[in-house]
């Protein structure tokens, strides 16, 4: 029989247990991109692509026989997310959206856990490429990632909630709706080409 | 009971089982409140013998794809019939949290705007299409095997503008 005094040791180890498995308080890695929404109607083609949890472990079984390797790759990358959310805007001519509607997004992205590990911005040919990520604070677990990709003509805004293996998110370039932004396979960094923007910019 | 109170309960449940819709017609709920929510809003039928075109469709399909319905409006005046500002909204409605938005697609040069739906069902995954535009509208609900899930997972923006009769191939 236990005492009261016990079973309340009990309860808080149980509660510690749980708070411990858990994102830390205030970290989401889900982006709130409806604010996008006014762009379209300034936009010549907008693209919304989501996959809930559900659609990714769906997804993810009928790619179990995959054979092509970047396939297996996306596959063993989408069996452990919570979620791909793509919104995509096409303008017909420059100036169609403002920093300020980017910034709505990287604003979210200044809360605690995110850190921008690429950053590229090329004043030649007006290309932007960020990749925002995630980490618990606690466990230094990656919890979720964002893609801004950007020129003067179309902005693309990727959210990817759950654990990814950086080391083979190339495999989802072009798929989903991502956006190919050259990522290095091997270590989900930048290519020579973009790096070579990088450094154009400075 | 009454024998009187019997019959009328007999005849309450054979009359229930023969008014009750069968089971692939209940499964169709959302595709027919669609059509029909389209056909109020623009005034318009949708194209004859789509029962014979979406028997044919599912014989002469693209591999992968069974179970195809179907419904084409042709020649929507949407000069007179602007589009419909809350159709998004009812069909979230009408598809309920079963069915997930996948993609949408807005083209605004030529006035297209598709939305597909998806939702598992065993092996297959289950999408209802539709796309309307200036003139045109069609409603498609089809099964696709785990080889066209791949297709649509790799590229839905991409499958999405396949026009959705192109899917069913009807055309």
């Amino acid at each position: 029989m236990k005492t009261p005094t016990q079973v309340v040791r009990l309860i808080a180890t149980l509660l510690l247990a749980c708070c411990a498995s858990i994102p830390a308080f205030g970290q989401n890695p889900r982006l709130q991109i409806k604010n996008l929404d006014k762009l379209s109607k300034k936009a010549s083609e907008v693209v919304d692509v989501t996959l809930d949890e559900s659609m990714l472990k769906l997804a993810s079984r009928f790619m179990a026989d995959e054979k092509d390797e970047d396939d297996a790759e996306a596959r063993e990358i989408i069996k452990d997310l919570k979620g791909v959310y793509v919104k995509s805007f096409e303008f017909e001519k420059e100036g169609e959206y403002s920093e300020e509607d980017v910034e709505a997004i990287r604003s979210q992205l200044a809360a605690p856990g995110w850190t921008r590990v690429v950053g590229v911005r090329s004043k030649h040919d007006g290309d932007n490429a960020e990749v925002y990520l995630m980490t618990d604070s606690n466990t230094r677990n990656i919890l979720g990632m964002a893609i801004i990709a950007a020129d003067s003509e179309s902005l693309t805004v990727v959210n990817l909630v759950g654990p990814i293996d950086i080391a083979k998110l190339s495999a989802l370039e072009g798929k989903m709706g991502i956006p190919r932004m050259g990522l290095d396979k091997e270590k989900g960094k930048p290519s020579q080409k973009q790096a070579a923007s990088h450094d154009e910019k400075k | 009971m009454t024998r009187k109170n019997r019959v009328g309960l007999h005849v309450l449940a054979l009359s229930g089982l023969l008014l009750a819709p069968p089971a692939g017609r209940a499964g169709d709920r959302e595709f027919h409140a669609i059509v029909e929510r389209i056909q109020a809003h623009y005034q318009k039928r949708p194209m004859r013998f789509m029962g014979l075109v979406s028997f044919v469709a599912n014989r002469a399909r693209p591999e992968g794809v069974r179970g195809i319905k179907l419904a084409v409006f042709e020649d929507l005046d949407s000069s007179r019939h602007p589009a419909d500002p809350d159709f998004e909204a009812f069909m979230q409605e009408i598809v309920g949290p079963e069915f997930h938005p996948f993609v949408r697609v807005l083209a605004r040069r030529d006035g297209e705007q598709t939305f597909v739906y998806a939702k598992g069902s065993g092996r297959d995954l289950e999408l209802l299409i539709v796309t309307l535009d200036q003139d045109e509208a069609c409603v498609v609900k089809m099964k696709v095997d785990p080889e066209g899930v791949r297709q649509w997972v790799d590229n839905p923006p991409e499958m999405s503008r396949k026009t959705p009769v192109s899917h069913g191939g009807a055309r």
